[in-house]
């Protein structure tokens, strides 16, 4: 059986600038995989590669065995992507997008029915649910995004930031979903910057810095690792930015 | 506050209008970080672009048919006047999408964050409104007055003034009002199967009013006709038509034309429609708002939802998106253009070249919709791109619905011509060349995903990419003639109707064939 993720020297660039560095990272069955990285390390570009949406410039990828560059459909019928970038159709309803989703995937009618209720009631959307999605806000918008992503029970899970502008129960109810897909067979990749969130659900971490995995393993691995207490300081290490970080801090208690 | 601080805030609200217009109307694409720059820096130079066009258009329009009039006094104010009728559809037209963008309201979400009070927003969203319309409002109310008064005296210029501040508020209700119609009815969601109807009517409405208004420069020709074959008739008639009654008015002050001066009565229920417009439309720009204008849907909601095929899921879609878009209502109206377009083709007696030729308009304008469909997905493409499905399945559902579409017209075609001419062969060409339109559509379609090279993150505006267009089009036009050729070759060699029928039935079967295996070999999955 073909691990859910494998992910080797992987190059992406923007014109001059270097998005990718030969990143390699592999994510096994049934784990939460916590991608972290300061803004520009190169998430976003990584997940959107994974999911077929992006085109790399070399490396290999394999999801379930399946190139996304080569396979991008059954790779897409296989995953359930929540990007960063909310992609949802402004002017329709979230009944009306789910209406879509579950059509175009192909979905069988009973048990996209079924799904969606349980999601709906589950993320508390039931009085958004006949309103434009134009009118709702970033947090009731993010949830029609992780419904979506959550339809067609997907095997994968690709999360770019999930719990940006969600509210403490529908993060926990996330958290639980996470949980529940893994316990149910399912694998879960995410990109997140609440550490706290990361340390709590990941069974591994990897840390990328401008474009390059420069740390991996459990938290408690890591901790040993680079003799650290928490994942937020992990983090700050293996990044380099502890001296910084602390640097600015400290002109911050001068000024304020 | 001071003034200076308003109009500093209402500037970058007025950039950021426009910017949100450009982003509605012109397909701004795959959004891509350099592409939202791109149209960012051109948000200033486009909107004074915009702005010197429609004033040098008022211009044009107010001093040259005004200078070429014959001298008579009468026929000064017929043309004066339909110069201003004209440049109230031209303002209305240019400024419908700044308007339209003006009343969503996301402009001034991050000014009710700023400390301004209440009246301060209102003062702000005032004059960003002022600053889309300062230019040609200057010229619209002045240039109609300088030259009514070098012409005819000063006596004239109270009464043309007035019919030009007149002109301004009514082309300022329109926009605003045909933009909130569009939030109103088009954008609000209601489950209810009236409701729905509504909201297609009001779309194929808004379609109609929207492109129609650059056609209003016919009625020119037509009223100057009028004026001067019937004369006296027309006085009456042209006391009831906004600005002509203050035209008269104008020049019977003047003592060089005089007319009964009950038939300056109309002019007083136009000055306070004036005044209500007016107040209405200073009442709306005053606090926009998109959450006031878009309502959801009422009560606890059955979660239930409709699963279908992929092909009816992507039609569906297109369907919603399109009825929602201002920029996409007209595809609903074209079904009725063509039928204005065609019935002068299908006048007096039909003959194989006539019937051809109203065949021709369906099948290219059913391609060219199919076109403005797929640039709906490619303005934002992400949702798609995220999920399973091909190329070869999104063009043919495009297809489909745009075929879908021709079918009443070319319904109606066959029914109308042996309605009235008798039943013949020839009168169900255009049924038949439903097929064709779909197969039209396919290449059509296929040339620009080729072109774009197939990627749906890449963007395809039918607009800016001329030459992608352009290529479809030539495609499109050889299949589509080829396709008719043989009828018409058969019947001018007095091939009877029935065989000529047979024949493109035939040919039309082979270019839906032809479409498929093209469709098969340039959208591979």
């Amino acid at each position: 059986m073909p691990k859910p993720l494998i992910v080797e020297e992987l190059y992406k660039s923007y014109g001059n600038v270097r998005a990718l560095d030969g990143l390699t990272f592999t994510v096994d069955k049934g784990s939460i995989y916590g991608l972290l990285g300061p803004n520009g390390a190169g998430k976003t570009t990584t997940l959107n590669i994974i999911s077929g949406i992006l085109d790399r410039d070399g490396g290999k990828v394999q999801v379930y065995g399946f190139d996304p560059s080569i396979d991008g459909r059954k790779v897409k019928s296989l995953i359930g992507y929540v990007p960063e970038e909310q992609a949802l159709y402004e002017s329709l309803t979230p009944r009306e997008f789910f209406e879509f989703v579950a059509s175009v995937r192909g979905l069988d009618k009973d048990l996209a029915q079924r799904r969606v209720k349980l999601l709906v009631e589950a993320f508390d959307l039931q009085k958004y649910f006949d309103s434009p999605i134009i009118s709702l806000s970033m947090g009731t918008r993010q949830k029609v995004s992780i419904i979506s992503a959550l339809i067609h029970s997907p095997r994968l899970l690709v999360l770019d930031e999930p719990f940006v502008g969600l509210d403490a129960r529908t993060v926990a109810i996330m958290k639980g979903i996470i949980r529940e897909h893994v316990k149910n067979g399912g694998t879960v990749l995410f990109s997140t910057h609440i550490m706290e969130v990361a340390e709590k659900i990941c069974t591994k971490v990897g840390i990328i810095h401008k474009g390059r995995l420069v740390a991996e393993g459990s938290v408690e691995e890591l901790t040993g690792m680079v003799k650290a207490s928490d994942l937020e300081e992990i983090f700050l290490k293996v990044t380099g930015e502890e001296d910084e970080v602390s640097r600015i801090i400290a002109g911050l208690e001068e000024s304020l | 506050m001071n003034v200076k601080r308003l109009l500093n805030i209402s500037r970058a609200a007025y950039r950021e209008v426009n910017f949100q217009a450009l982003l509605l109307y012109r397909h701004a694409g795959a959004y891509t970080e350099e592409k939202i720059r791109k149209l960012q820096r051109s948000v200033g130079w486009q909107n004074a672009l915009n702005k010197l066009i429609l004033s040098v258009m008022i211009i044009f329009i107010t001093i040259f048919p005004f200078a070429a009039a014959n001298g008579d006094p009468f026929v000064e104010s017929v043309t004066l006047g339909t110069s201003l009728l004209i440049s109230m559809f031209i303002m209305t037209l240019y400024n419908l999408p700044t308007v339209t963008s003006f009343l969503s309201g996301k402009a001034f979400k991050t000014l009710t964050v700023l400390p301004l009070s209440e009246k301060e927003l209102k003062a702000v969203s005032a004059l960003t409104f002022i600053r889309f319309i300062d230019a040609p409002s200057i010229f619209l109310l002045t240039v109609p007055m300088v030259a009514s008064g070098l012409r005819w005296g000063v006596e004239a210029v109270p009464a043309v003034f007035t019919a030009s501040l007149l002109t301004l508020v009514f082309s300022m209700a329109i926009s605003i009002h045909l933009s909130s119609l569009f939030y109103r009815f088009v954008f609000n969601v209601e489950r209810s199967f009236s409701k729905s109807i509504l909201r297609f009517l009001t779309v194929i409405l808004w379609g109609l009013a929207v492109t129609s208004l650059g056609w209003i420069g016919n009625i020119v020709g037509w009223i100057i006709g009028y004026v001067s074959s019937r004369a006296s008739a027309a006085h009456e008639m042209l006391s009831l038509i906004f600005p002509y009654q203050f035209m008269l008015i104008a020049v019977h002050s003047t003592g060089k034309f005089k007319v009964n001066i009950s038939l300056f009565l109309p002019s007083i229920p136009y000055i306070l429609l004036g005044l209500l417009a007016g107040f209405k439309a200073v009442s709306i720009i005053s606090k926009p708002s998109i959450g006031r204008l878009i309502r959801g849907g009422i009560g606890k909601p059955q979660l239930s939802i409709t699963v279908t095929n992929v092909a009816l899921g992507v039609i569906k879609k297109d369907f919603r998106v399109a009825s929602r878009s201002p920029s996409h209502a007209y595809i609903f109206a074209l079904p009725i253009y063509m039928f204005l377009v065609m019935l002068p083709i299908l006048s007096g007696t039909p003959s194989p070249l006539k019937i051809s030729a109203a065949t021709g308009i369906i099948i290219f304008s059913t391609a060219t919709n199919s076109l403005y469909l797929l640039s709906l997905d490619l303005m934002n493409p992400r949702p798609l791109a995220m999920l399973p499905i091909s190329w070869r399945k999104i063009v043919f559902s495009k297809a489909l619905f745009s075929t879908v579409s021709a079918i009443p017209i070319a319904a109606f075609i066959p029914l109308y011509l042996t309605y009235v001419h008798g039943l013949w062969a020839d009168n169900f060409v255009p049924l038949i060349g439903v097929s064709t339109c779909f197969a039209v559509s396919i290449v059509e379609m296929c040339v620009i995903i080729r072109l774009t090279k197939g990627k749906l993150v890449i963007s395809y505006n039918p607009f800016k990419d001329v030459v992608a267009t352009l290529a479809a089009s030539i495609a499109g036009l050889a299949v589509g003639f080829l396709t008719i050729l043989p009828y018409l070759l058969l019947r001018a060699v007095g091939v009877a109707g029935l065989s000529a029928l047979l024949l493109f039935t035939g040919v039309s079967i082979f270019s839906v064939i032809f479409s498929m295996i093209l469709l098969r070999i340039m959208c591979r999955d």
